[in-house]
């Protein structure tokens, strides 16, 4: 940790220089300075789980007007009201919490909407009233002092060791994995919502905690103040320019941009000093998105201490499944059942509903019609539940975790699955292993869906899903792949194997072949060679 | 309906129709440029401001001073693209990008016209006509006529016309236009040129029936926004209905409750859309 504490302390250490040469402007600004790190932490943070926020005025203004209205018509105590202004903004949240599942931009439109609109209520609303608060004098709490600069430090400091430590532990792991593959990381049980919850939660209380901090070095309110787009715009580009994804990237954005606005642009253009997060933020998008600091990627460890998670062998089953896609019938009343240590191949021209059937199962679009089993009652709901059933899914096109490594992407699958052991195994077995260190991203199609195969297999799966896993694979590695579905298939897994082609037809237990969403027929291998040729004349 | 109910609904549509228009060159760059641009209210005031200073500055005629706002507004739509396409990631960097860009254009309007709010003189356009038992101002009537005319003249356009079916060729799949020889590149020149002309000239309108102030922008993005999102792509009729429906909405509750409910209906409407469809508008193309 030396890496983190060094430059913390470095920073801590100039702040008291500037605090003992400069008196009161230098307590008052240093304390400005701390705030901006703390809120930028704050946003960098969201963006690690993959979100974009455009509104954290919102969480800021909740705070601050919480704070003074606490302090001033409910009379409470500064100190206390610290935590009622933390408390609400972590009850902003909670409205957000169904748009965690949006994609970036998406939730990114709904935070901007969402910090105009409590601005909107706020201004409305007869509490709070047009004119602002007027916070009551406070010792300690009053303006620039040494104890309120001493919380903000603490505030911007905590941020940014939370961040430091989520990133190397398994939720940091999981939020690393939605923001790079948001897909993948659903058929591994990564769910948005329920791994992005807890630290956006944290997140908004600790915005609005340097909101209600910014109350008391202010000393007053102004609703249209606190629920500014400035709020929402410095965050993001102090975040942005010290480096999104790095715990120290809020405190170097702060360091390189608010020295700069404070000394140079605020003298020079009092009116519209904020001009420069304009052109900083484009310069930024433009000319090195990363920001400063290199992302700290969270890295997959090469053990654990989780034991293997017990899979119970289940039959998977689809009853008059119905299914409908852009307003069109993709399937129409499919029945089948896999029993555990089966494989069911799915024939069809393009079109038939292949994909659809296998989207249907792994939760990814809704069944009008119809059900899906897992052995006697009903699939979970949602893509997250069913791959923690014992659920694992191939893609057509793969999709890696392209920032990781090949080791790592079978690794963050196996980890879940208490399977770590098992990695070096697969990766020699499907001819990976000389590619262990590259990043998944720079992968061939081939060797991208070899490690499909890996990704999938390495969850120990009950149910695998599999779509087209030997297309554009050589002879010698479709041989390979086909012999490890065997594996899992002798091991009690249930297959649904999508492919076109008769390749490894021969493992197959049952065929079902669909024409136009429909079932054309369903029966052993035999049965459709039979039914191919015809009657004899 | 009560009087004052009846007078805040027609007042809502009249509304409504310029947020209309606001909305119609902002739709027009999201379904073939791909951006939602969060700068579209700074480019609606910088027309108003063009309109401002030639009309009430210098004496220049409207329709001549409004023709200049356009142009102020087309030459702001075509200096996204070159800086749109040098952007690594798709939608959220357009957004954020889009966010830097307004946060430039306010900070110069405030360094140009100061934070000062700026409207019309008084006199003939605020003068009221009556329509049986409600009533509005000339320069509401005018305002919701030319915006009406402006999304229908859109319409139109992209119906009838060669290079608007360009437009809807590369909205739906700029693979298949290409292939066709339609230039996508070229298409995404002209929609953002004619969204940013249309942006340009719905803020002379805006300058006509409210005020400008720098700080103004947001409000007229989230506008934009609220109509696109509820009205879908460029079709007149859908435009006109989603601009009416947040008009009437904020019109009768500012009726009903009292104060600015612009933001509040606007925002609102786009975060319900956001959770109820979970996809932004690009999403759709």
């Amino acid at each position: 940790m030396t890496h983190f504490f060094l430059p913390w302390a470095a920073v801590l250490g100039a702040a008291a220089v500037a605090v003992a040469s400069l008196g009161r402007y230098g307590v008052n600004v240093v304390a400005l300075g701390f705030l901006y790190a703390a809120l930028a932490t704050s946003w960098n943070w969201m963006r690690a789980t993959g979100l974009f926020s455009f509104g954290q005025a919102a969480f800021f203004g909740a705070g601050a007007l919480t704070q003074a209205w606490l302090v001033t018509a409910g009379r409470m105590s500064p100190w206390l009201a610290l935590a009622g202004s933390a408390a609400a903004g972590a009850l902003a949240a909670i409205v957000l919490i169904p748009a965690l599942r949006l994609p970036p931009a998406s939730f990114g439109l709904a935070t901007l909407a969402y910090a105009i609109l409590l601005k909107g209520l706020a201004g409305n609303a007869p509490a709070f009233g047009r004119e602002g608060f007027l916070l009551p004098t406070t010792p300690g709490l009053d303006g620039a002092t040494p104890a309120l600069l001493s919380v903000l430090a603490a505030l911007a400091l905590t941020l940014s060791l939370g961040y430091e430590r989520f990133v190397s532990r398994p939720s940091g792991r999981a939020a690393a994995a939605i923001r790079q593959a948001p897909e993948t990381s659903l058929s591994l049980g990564i769910g948005p919502v329920g791994e992005r919850w807890r630290p956006v939660t944290f997140c908004a209380a600790a915005t609005a905690l340097a909101g209600a901090l910014y109350a008391q070095l202010i000393g007053s309110v102004d609703t249209t103040v606190v629920f500014s787009p400035s709020f929402s715009v410095l965050p993001l580009v102090l975040g942005m320019l010290g480096g999104a994804l790095h715990p120290l990237g809020g405190i170097l954005g702060t360091l390189a941009l608010y020295p700069l606005e404070e000394l140079v642009l605020r003298p020079a253009l009092p009116r519209a000093h904020s001009l420069g997060y304009g052109l900083v933020l484009l310069g930024l998008l433009l000319l090195k998105p990363e920001g400063l600091l290199r992302p700290r990627i969270p890295r997959i460890p090469a053990s654990s201490t989780r034991r293997p998670v017990a899979r119970n062998a289940i039959a998977v089953a689809a009853r008059n499944l119905t299914v409908r896609r852009n307003r069109a019938t993709v399937l129409e009343n499919v029945s089948f059942v896999v029993e555990p240590g089966q494989i069911l191949r799915v024939f069809g021209p393009n079109g038939a509903g292949k994909t659809s059937l296998l989207l249907a199962i792994a939760g990814r679009i809704p069944v009008p019609k119809g059900a899906i089993f897992f052995g006697a009652a009903p699939a979970p709901g949602g893509a997250a539940l069913r791959a923690r059933r014992g659920l694992a899914r191939t893609f057509q096109a793969p999709r890696p975790f392209g920032e990781w490594t090949v080791h790592e992407n079978v690794a963050m699958a196996a980890e879940r699955a208490g399977n770590l052991g098992g990695v070096d195994a697969l990766l020699e077995d499907l001819e990976l292993k000389s590619l262990e260190d590259r990043p998944a991203g720079q992968l061939s199609v081939g060797e991208g869906k070899r490690l499909e195969a890996a990704r999938a297999l390495a969850a120990n799966p009950a149910v695998l899903l599999l779509d087209e896993p030997l297309a554009g694979l050589t002879p010698r590695a479709a041989g390979r792949v086909s012999g490890l579905i065997e594996r899992a298939r002798r091991g009690g897994a249930a297959v649904v194997w999508v492919e076109h082609g008769p390749a490894a037809l021969e493992l197959a237990s049952q065929l079902l072949v669909l024409e136009s969403g429909k079932t054309r027929f369903l029966g052993s291998p035999s049965d459709w060679e039979l039914a191919r040729r015809g009657p004899r004349s | 309906m009560s009087a004052v109910l009846l007078q805040a609904l027609v007042s809502g549509i009249a509304l409504g129709l310029i947020y209309a228009g606001v909305g119609a060159g902002f739709s027009l760059v999201v379904s073939t440029g791909r951006l939602i641009n969060l700068a579209h209210g700074e480019f609606v005031l910088v027309g108003g401001y063009i309109l401002y200073v030639l009309c009430h500055g210098i004496g220049w005629p409207w329709p001549a001073a409004l023709a200049l706002s356009a142009s102020g507004g087309a030459l702001l739509g075509v200096a996204l693209p070159p800086l749109v396409r040098r952007l690594p990631d798709g939608e959220v960097d357009g957004l954020a990008a889009t966010l830097g860009v307004a946060f430039i254009l306010e900070n110069l309007l405030l360094l140009s016209a100061t934070a000062t709010y700026r409207v019309i003189p008084g006199g003939y356009w605020v003068q009221t006509v009556g329509l049986g038992p409600v009533v509005l101002s000339r320069a509401s009537l005018v305002a919701a006529g030319a915006a009406a005319a402006a999304v229908a003249g859109l319409d139109l356009w992209l119906r009838v016309s060669w290079t608007g079916s360009g437009l809807r060729a590369v909205a739906q799949s700029r693979g298949a236009a290409s292939s066709l020889g339609i230039s996508p590149a070229r298409m995404e020149w002209v929609a953002f040129a004619v969204g940013g002309a249309i942006a340009g000239s719905a803020g002379g309108l805006v300058l006509l029936t409210r005020f400008l102030s720098p700080g103004e922008g947001p409000a007229w993005t989230l506008v934009a926004l609220a109509v696109a999102f509820l009205g879908g792509r460029t079709r007149a009729i859908f435009l006109v209905a989603a601009g009416i429906a947040v008009g009437v909405v904020e019109s009768m509750t500012t009726a009903l409750a009292g104060g600015g409910w612009r933001e509040v209906v606007a925002s609102g409407s786009i975060l319900l859309w956001l959770l109820v469809r979970e996809r932004t508008l690009s999403a759709d193309a």
